[in-house]
């Protein structure tokens, strides 16, 4: 771990409660993109959203499964600054963290949590070509009023199919934060997506 | 346990090194850390790589002294982490919530790193240091073992 | 039932300007710093750390001086501050047995392996005020050996175990997570990590009447010291940022070896069983209750009756934190006011009807 050399948050109390804040919003009206606008130093090819997030959310009792596209140089920022344990098996891990280009199938290979206990499923910290409003899929579900657009640019289409048929397990399932440089887009479980 | 005496330090390697001094450096006062880093010229540069940060170690214990582990209570323990300039990153434990000594332990513990600071900074701090600890703790040792019993038989009768 | 109110808050701030009046006493006297309370009230502090189960003897001194000498109160002091910061994480289990001894005393043996070493103890004073503490003044050193204490000291446990005579403390079959009190609640039935937890942290007046009423015949309980050792033990912790170990601080803490009766069936020969005791700071009397209290907790583990409430987890961890103890006892202070005018009109109405059965008695006047 000692080629960490870029910092994190500069003021960690402050930094990551903004964050989380963003998060927070992100995740209570699903569609709606929040920004995250600290000024970090991360590593490629963590955008500045989703290095705030790993930030934020990861410590030392969440492992984190990382795809292969986040490299060596951004895992180990994520190591030594969060401190979370790196799992090997995506199954362990509370969160997985994935580059653009990183593939998002198999969803069923993540903890999809239990009927007891729901909140075990896991995380998805994913890094996109872009996120925007008011173009693309119809979203629907809590926490948004009646629709949502939704664009999210540079995931394979297979994708959508996939997480659709994660549904019928509900409480199981994964809740997704979609993140492009500053901008961060949630989509939980109870979100239903179409077109 | 990491000793605090040279040469117990067991395989000598590097790590071993390192445990050694930041277990010196955890348990050095801020005082005398601003002293040494004063002393070095040039002063040596660096940027936080974690602002130090108070936080909470839950302190474990093990049932029986060796079995099954439990835990005890918490400790509070401030760490830090900086990059030199050169490029050595260091860290910094320390017990309680005094920030600036956890970025003066991390700030030696990265110096230490420098093949050409070592040699100096390990006569100039850690082995007095060292030595310090070790006097204090031979010191309580030897009242403690002042208050050791020697029992002596009572003849009964004559 | 609770009503919102308003009103009093003149009253509040004016109560909290008296408390402080009260705090600082009489102003003639020199105010009391906490570096005087760590260094010469420390067993006061042991035990807000201990209860408090947060090792800062700072932080302890300082809430003994707000909470004016208050024990309980500077214990939630210390438990509400504690969760303002964040977990940097778990420290490897503390050697005990690599302890720096500043006290070891054993009850089952007169000649053990290092000697029975005193430490700073009461145990042989007079218990007589001694009215020259009553001015300051200096004291003599206290004389030291030629030689120091032996470290590591071998353990008392170590000596009977050797012969198969006493149970050995249980292996682990992991290394992954225990019960932790401060991130889930209570539950049952309680492993023994969640025991042992709850009991360090427990209320000292608790366990002590509940380990006496061990001895005095509520559990089956025949306990010997087999060992109390108070010294200096090191905090290790994986750094995350190294991925090895290092030593981070020493801390004071207080051993209780506890050996009970024989226990045999017709598989095991019989041996001595044991409790154990741990806690922050010098706390020697707290940490043999402790003892006796895991030893009788441990019952039905044993297949013991059970008989008492020593040997009862739920009656024992339910009841044995002062913070969740005295925060239910005291909220009787919040206003029942809506609660208490509906058990006012029940009484009353049970009142007129009992007096109007009265009345019409026809023994009225006989009972008269």
């Amino acid at each position: 771990m000692q080629t960490v050399t870029l910092s994190g948050f500069a003021e960690p109390p402050r930094d990551s409660q903004v964050t989380f804040r963003a998060m927070l919003a992100a995740i209570a009206e699903p569609g709606l993109v929040q920004r995250v606008e600290l000024a970090l130093d991360a590593p490629a090819p963590l955008g500045r959203a989703l290095a705030s997030a790993c930030l934020t959310l990861l410590d030392f009792e969440t492992p984190v499964w990382l795809a292969p596209g986040i490299g060596k140089a951004a895992g180990d920022w994520i190591a030594f600054h969060t401190g979370a344990p790196l799992a090997t098996d995506p199954a362990a891990a509370a969160f997985a963290v994935l580059a653009e280009g990183d593939d998002l199938l198999p969803l069923d290979r993540f903890a999809l949590g239990s009927d007891e206990s729901p909140e075990l499923g896991a995380s998805l910290l994913v890094q996109v070509r872009g996120v925007a409003a008011d173009a693309g899929a119809v979203w629907f579900g809590p926490g948004i009023e009646t629709t949502r657009r939704v664009a999210v640019d540079g995931i394979d289409a297979r994708f959508w199919p996939a997480r659709a048929a994660l549904a019928p397990l509900f409480p199981r399932g994964l809740d997704i934060f979609f993140c492009a440089g500053d901008r961060v887009v949630a989509l939980p479980r109870t979100t239903k997506v179409e077109g | 346990m990491a000793a605090i005496s040279e040469g117990q330090s067991g395989t000598g390697s590097e790590t071993a090194a390192r445990q050694r001094w930041l277990a010196v450096l955890a348990r050095t006062p801020r005082e005398r850390l601003e002293a040494a880093l004063s002393e070095l010229m040039p002063a040596p540069r660096y940027r936080p790589l974690k602002p130090a940060e108070a936080g909470l170690v839950m302190v474990r214990g093990r049932a029986g002294g060796t079995g099954s582990r439990f835990n005890l209570g918490e400790m509070t323990v401030t760490r830090a982490a900086i990059a030199l300039e050169e490029g050595p990153v260091g860290i910094g434990y320390v017990p309680g919530r005094d920030r600036r000594r956890a970025e003066l332990v991390a700030v030696f513990d990265a110096l230490l790193q420098l093949s050409d600071r070592r040699a100096s900074l390990m006569a100039a701090l850690i082995e007095p240091q060292a030595a310090e600890i070790e006097a204090a703790r031979a010191n309580r040792a030897a009242k403690v073992a002042a208050t050791r019993v020697s029992f002596f038989t009572m003849v009964r009768g004559e | 039932m609770y009503v919102a109110t308003k009103g009093g808050e003149q009253a509040i701030a004016n109560a909290h300007a008296l408390l402080a009046e009260d705090r600082r006493g009489d102003p003639t006297v020199p105010e009391i710093t906490p570096a005087q309370i760590r260094e010469q009230l420390r067993l006061g502090i042991d035990r807000v750390m201990a209860e408090g189960s947060l090792y800062d003897p700072d932080l302890a001194a300082l809430a003994l001086k707000q909470a004016r000498g208050d024990q309980v109160e500077a214990i939630f002091l210390l438990r509400a501050y504690r969760t303002t910061l964040p977990r940097l994480g778990y420290s490897e289990p503390v050697a005990t047995p690599e302890m720096r001894v500043h006290r070891r005393i054993s009850a089952t043996f007169k000649e053990i392996a290092g000697g029975q070493i005193l430490g700073p103890t009461f145990d042989y004073t007079q218990r007589l005020l001694d009215p020259s503490l009553a001015e300051t003044g200096e004291i003599a050193d206290a004389p030291a050996a030629g030689q120091g204490v032996a470290h590591p000291l071998p353990r008392v446990a170590d000596t009977i175990g050797r012969e198969g005579l006493l149970e050995p403390d249980a292996a682990e079959q992991d290394d992954g997570p225990i019960a932790d009190l401060t991130r889930e609640p209570l539950r049952f039935p309680a492993d023994r990590a969640m025991r042992l937890q709850a009991l360090a942290r427990g209320d000292e007046g608790f366990l002590l009447s509940m380990g006496y009423s061990t001895q005095r015949g509520y559990a089956r309980n025949h306990p010997f010291a087999g060992e109390i050792r108070m010294g200096e033990v090191a905090v290790e912790m994986v750094a995350p940022e190294l991925g090895f170990a290092i030593d981070i601080a020493d801390i004071c803490v207080t051993e209780c070896d506890m050996v009970n009766q024989f226990k045999g069936s017709k598989t095991e020969l019989p041996q001595f069983t044991r409790g154990y005791g741990l806690v922050f700071g010098y706390g020697e009397r707290k940490a043999m209750a402790m003892a006796l209290v895991d030893r009788s907790l441990r019952a039905e583990e044993l297949g013991e009756e059970i008989t008492a409430p020593p040997q009862d987890p739920e009656f024992v961890l339910y009841h044995c934190d002062n913070v969740e103890a005295s925060g239910f006892v005291q909220h009787l202070k919040l206003p029942h006011h809506v609660d208490f005018q509906s058990e006012l009109h029940v009484v009353r109405g049970m009142r007129a009807e009992a007096e109007k059965a009265l009345a019409e008695s026809p023994f009225k006047e006989a009972a008269e």
